[in-house]
Order: C-alpha cells, then sequence, then structure tokens
C-alpha cells in the first residue's frame, strides 16, 4: 500500500474507532468480540483500503464488512448470546423507563444475530431498508423480513404489560 | 405499536451504544490481522466475504453438480491430545473447505465434513499435503491430517496431529504443494519447515513489522527491513523491488512475482527469476495486474486484471485473466461469470472459479462454480450455487495432494 494510502487509512481508523466499536458491540453485544470484530474488520478493509473508492462511504464497507465476518461466525453457533452486562447509567425517563429499557435490551440480546444486526443497522445507524440490505449483503424483502419477524418476536417476549409502557411512554 | 417499539429500540441501542467504553486501538493486534488478511486475499479471495471453492478436476469432469453432494454429519474432534504426526500420507482430494465447524472435502461424488468444533473460531486455514493447518482464535496452530475416501474402502478419518510450533504465530505461507510451511513467531523469528518430514529447515531473525508473503518449496519471501528479501537455508537473497511494500507476492517453481502500486494507483506485477544466483527481473514479465497466483511451475500467473476493481460496494464487475510470467503476453477467459469471487489453481491445466451472474443484490451470496480450461481458455458452468447459502466456506486447496 502507497503511504499516503496508509495515512489516510490510519486517519480514518483513529477517527471512527469509537462509533464502529459502538455498532460492533451492538451486534455482537459483548465486548471482547466487538473488538475482535472490529479488528478484524477494519483489517480486511485496510488490505482492500485502495479499492474502497469512495472514501466517504468507509463506514458503510467496514460495517458491511463486519456484518460478513460476524455471520461466518453466527453460523459456526459460538456466538448466539449477547452477554455484557454494562453498568446502567441511569436514565431521564424515571426507574420505569430504565426497566424498560433494560428488559427490552435483554430482549434484542435474545434475537437471532441476522435478526439483531438488522435491527442495529436500521434503527440505530438509521439505515433505509436498501441500505441495510446492502451492507447485509442480502434483499430489501429479506431485511423487511428480519425487521418483522425481530418486531414481532420483541412484542411477543415484552409482554402486554411492557408494550403498554412503552406505548405509554412514546406519547 | 410498530412506530413506538422501534423508537424504543433505537434508544436502546444509542444508551447502550453510548454506555459501552471503547477500548484504545490494540495496533500489535491490528498488524497482526492485517497479515493474515493479506495471505488470505493472496489464496484468491476477492472481496469482502472470505469465501472460496476449489474443484477437483476428477469431480468436475465427471460431470457432478456440487449441489446434488450430501455432507457427511462432523463426527466430534474431541480434545484430546493430538497424535504425533507421523508418516504424511498425501490426501488425495484437491478440494478442500474450511469454515468454522469443519473441514470439508470433495470425494468421489459426495461431500465428507471433518468436525473440529473443539478449535473454536479460526483465523485462517492453509491446504496442506495430508490435511489442513488452521490459525486458531489464539493465533496458534493446529494441523489437522485428513485420509479416506468416502467408499468404504478407505474409512474417512480426520485427526489432530502435533503441530510443528508451540504458542502464537504473527502469519502463516504454505507452499502451493503443501509441503512447505512458513512463519513469524511473536519473537520475530522467520521458521521453515517441512511439514512432510516435520522438521524445521531454516530459522532467521527478522525485523518487528517483518511479513510472510509467500511460501515455495524451500523458502520464503518475506518484507523485511524495507525490502523483498528471500529466507531460505541459504544467505537471504534481496530482490530488486521498490522501497514500498508489495501488495502482494507470490512463489512458485523459480518464479517470484510482485505486485505493487504505481504512483497513479495503477496495480504492476513484476515477475523475478530466483532460480539461481541473485534475482532478477525476467524479460517482458511485467504486467497489468492485481493480486493472484502463479501456477506451480511458475510459468502463468493468474490474476485480477485492471479492470476488476472489485470493491464488494463498487458497480464493476471483477475479471481474471492470465499472464506467461516470461513474456507478459495477456490471455483472457471466456464464459466467465460478471462478478469473480475467488480463483485457484486446480491443476496445472485447470483453475476454478467461483462467482455469479447476478447483477444486483445477492451477487455477493452466490457462488456459481466454474471450471476454465487452459487449453481453449473456456470456461464452464460446472455448480450453480453450490450450496453455500449458509455456510462460510473458505478455500485451502489448490496443487496440493
Amino acid at each position: 500500500m502507497r503511504d499516503s494510502d496508509e495515512v489516510a487509512f490510519g486517519d480514518f481508523m483513529a477517527a471512527r474507532w469509537t462509533a464502529l466499536f459502538r455498532t460492533a458491540y451492538l451486534i455482537t453485544g459483548d465486548r471482547h468480540e466487538a473488538e475482535d470484530l472490529l479488528q478484524t474488520s477494519l483489517a480486511k478493509t485496510f488490505v482492500s483500503w485502495r479499492r474502497v473508492r469512495d472514501k466517504g462511504a468507509a463506514d458503510a464497507y467496514v460495517r458491511r464488512v463486519m456484518v460478513n465476518t460476524a455471520a461466518s461466525r453466527w453460523r459456526s453457533g459460538r456466538h448466539e448470546q449477547a452477554t455484557d452486562v454494562l453498568p446502567d447509567a441511569g436514565h431521564d425517563g424515571g426507574v420505569e423507563s430504565a426497566t424498560t429499557q433494560v428488559v427490552l435490551w435483554q430482549r434484542i440480546s435474545e434475537l437471532p444475530p441476522r435478526m439483531r444486526a438488522t435491527l442495529v443497522l436500521r434503527y440505530y445507524e438509521d439505515l433505509t431498508e436498501a441500505e441495510t440490505a446492502r451492507e447485509m449483503g442480502c434483499s430489501v424483502g429479506a431485511v423487511k423480513s428480519q425487521t418483522h419477524h425481530a418486531l414481532k418476536r420483541l412484542r411477543s417476549s415484552l409482554g402486554d404489560e411492557m408494550l403498554a409502557g412503552i406505548s405509554q411512554g412514546a406519547r | 405499536m410498530n412506530t413506538d417499539l422501534t423508537d424504543q429500540v433505537h434508544d436502546a441501542f444509542v444508551r447502550r451504544a453510548n454506555d459501552v467504553e471503547a477500548p484504545p486501538i490494540d495496533h500489535v493486534a491490528f498488524e497482526a490481522k492485517v497479515g493474515r488478511a493479506r495471505t488470505r486475499r493472496r489464496a484468491g479471495v476477492a472481496g469482502a466475504v472470505a469465501a472460496v471453492a476449489a474443484v477437483s478436476a476428477v469431480t468436475l469432469t465427471a460431470g457432478l453438480g456440487l449441489s446434488d453432494l450430501t455432507a457427511t454429519p462432523a463426527p466430534p474432534v474431541g480434545s484430546s491430545a493430538p497424535d504425533p504426526a507421523g508418516p504424511v500420507a498425501p490426501l488425495r482430494s484437491k478440494v478442500v473447505w474450511v469454515d468454522e465447524g469443519a473441514v470439508t472435502i470433495f470425494q468421489r461424488g459426495a461431500t465428507y465434513a471433518f468436525g473440529y468444533d473443539d478449535l473454536g473460531r479460526f483465523e485462517d486455514a492453509y491446504r496442506t499435503v495430508d490435511g489442513v493447518l488452521v490459525i486458531d482464535g489464539e493465533s496458534g496452530l493446529v494441523r489437522m491430517r485428513l485420509s479416506g475416501d468416502g467408499t468404504g474402502k478407505a474409512p474417512l478419518s480426520s485427526r489432530r496431529v502435533t503441530a510443528p510450533v508451540d504458542g502464537a504465530v504473527q502469519a502463516v505461507a504454505v507452499s502451493r504443494d503443501g509441503r512447505t510451511a512458513a512463519w513469524l513467531t511473536l519473537g520475530d523469528q522467520f521458521v521453515l519447515h517441512d511439514l512432510v518430514e516435520d522438521e524445521t529447515v531454516a530459522t532467521s531473525e527478522v525485523s518487528p513489522g517483518a511479513a510472510v508473503l509467500a511460501a515455495g518449496e524451500d523458502r520464503a519471501v518475506l518484507w523485511d527491513r524495507g525490502r523483498l528479501v528471500l529466507h531460505g537455508d541459504g544467505a537471504p537473497l534481496v530482490v530488486p523491488t521498490s522501497d514500498a511494500m508489495p501488495r502482494d507476492a507470490d512463489l512458485a517453481g523459480q518464479v517470484l512475482s510482485v505486485t505493487e502500486y504505481g504512483a497513479s494507483g495503477s496495480m504492476t506485477t513484476r515477475f523475478y527469476d530466483v532460480g539461481a544466483g541473485e534475482p532478477a527481473g525476467l524479460p517482458g514479465g511485467e504486467v497489468p495486474a492485481g493480486p493472484g497466483a502463479l501456477s506451480a511451475d511458475g510459468t502463468r500467473y493468474l490474476a485480477e486484471t485492471p479492470e476488476a476493481e472489485e470493491p464488494a460496494l463498487a458497480e464493476n464487475p471483477a475479471a481474471v485473466a492470465l499472464f506467461d510470467t516470461g513474456t507478459g503476453e495477456r490471455a483472457d477467459f471466456t464464459g466467465l461469470p460478471l462478478w469473480v469471487h475467488e480463483y485457484v489453481w486446480v491443476d496445472a491445466d485447470t483453475v476454478a472459479v467461483t462467482g455469479s451472474d447476478l447483477a444486483g443484490d445477492g451477487q455477493d451470496e452466490r457462488r456459481d462454480v466454474y471450471t476454465c480450461d487452459l487449453g481453449s481458455m473456456r470456461c464452464v458452468l460446472r455448480a450453480p450455487d453450490a450450496n453455500l447459502e449458509d455456510r462460510a466456506p473458505y478455500l485451502v486447496g489448490g496443487y496440493a495432494g
């Protein structure tokens, strides 16, 4: 790789490390897994860096590599659960809201990995269905299906009482 | 209800993300992963998804579609101590796939999976003369020996044998014939190991940051102290290249290929005669091509072409072509798919290519398998969508065995 490319990639990695780590964490649910996943994905991106024509879209490229790399790990069946328990930093909505958030996160963590990744890209990264499909390497229909089933599972597992709280809190 | 729930999902993600503290960048670990990623691409992987296929000439010329093949359940390997390496019995199948749960070979019209779940996640894998060499999740080497043909006459077996080195390694390369492995220890020692005799044939100290780029039968090529150097059992030989670290290199027969970027970002691959004496450029041996793989005798180079600016997110398709390493003459294939994902030598007269003709979504998922005859330069679809929909296999094939 040319020196200028290395410098450019180094700048990109330094600037985007924290943001991409957070995405990796939400996808994996585990800090160590997230760090490993991000390192691996950035290394793959570095090797292909010259080929990333639109450096402004490098985040998307890394995310796509992350999802694909994570997918191959999921297929091994050894990374099914998000397990990290993070300290609760407190929330503005009071105890009830905080409890809802904790339960919701637990339920999200229990989703199959691909569903979880779909939700991360759709509702954390705020990507469109088409963008999510592109980053996940699947069809738009598959994104719709994954999203639909993920939300259905969440609704089912949260129960009426929790959902009522969510609806109330959203008003 | 969906709107409310999706808002809450968004909030849950944002709060979780804000609560988690990002660790500092571990540059040592990152460099190690870069080394492995480079090696993986050299095996013929194109694109961000490391999924590769090789197809044995025997299997394909028999006209078998891989999608018709069935997988034998993987027997558990267990966690018992590995057996001594002992004498090598070459694995006949040239077709070896690896995913994170199993090594799979194609043999006599069927697939046979050998489990190694006890290894956990692996970083990289290489075809050896008698099986595979795997870099496990702890950067240690694991050697697996595979045997059998699934006919009942030769029972299938897989077993771990003593790895050629204890402890973690930085990067590994294995020769085209699968008989020689080269690696760097974490202590920056270069090791060249004969896998057949199971003995180390050369070692040397290298600088921190050195990288193994490729292994040949009796030596390896390293990037060390800003130079490209051939290391074997004799004195190191410097290859007269520019000061920039090559994008890629391969070593086979008496030929070394070195891919570099030009000032404008164009890719050029040069060929060097490394047969005797000081390495020297081959006459006419400079082609506008990217990373690729030499044939076993080094006379031909299978590579990405300049129009193969393939990034997974870009619009234009990948392509590969064949180059004569002595003259630089290029020969194009006919019948290649629109997108080429991977390519590999099957034998001296055949290469295998995986890819798809899908133009839009899904092109990254599909893996049609083609074989290309070097006599006619014609590629033929052999296995539509090679039964890979839920797997991420990784090639460790090509010439070995």
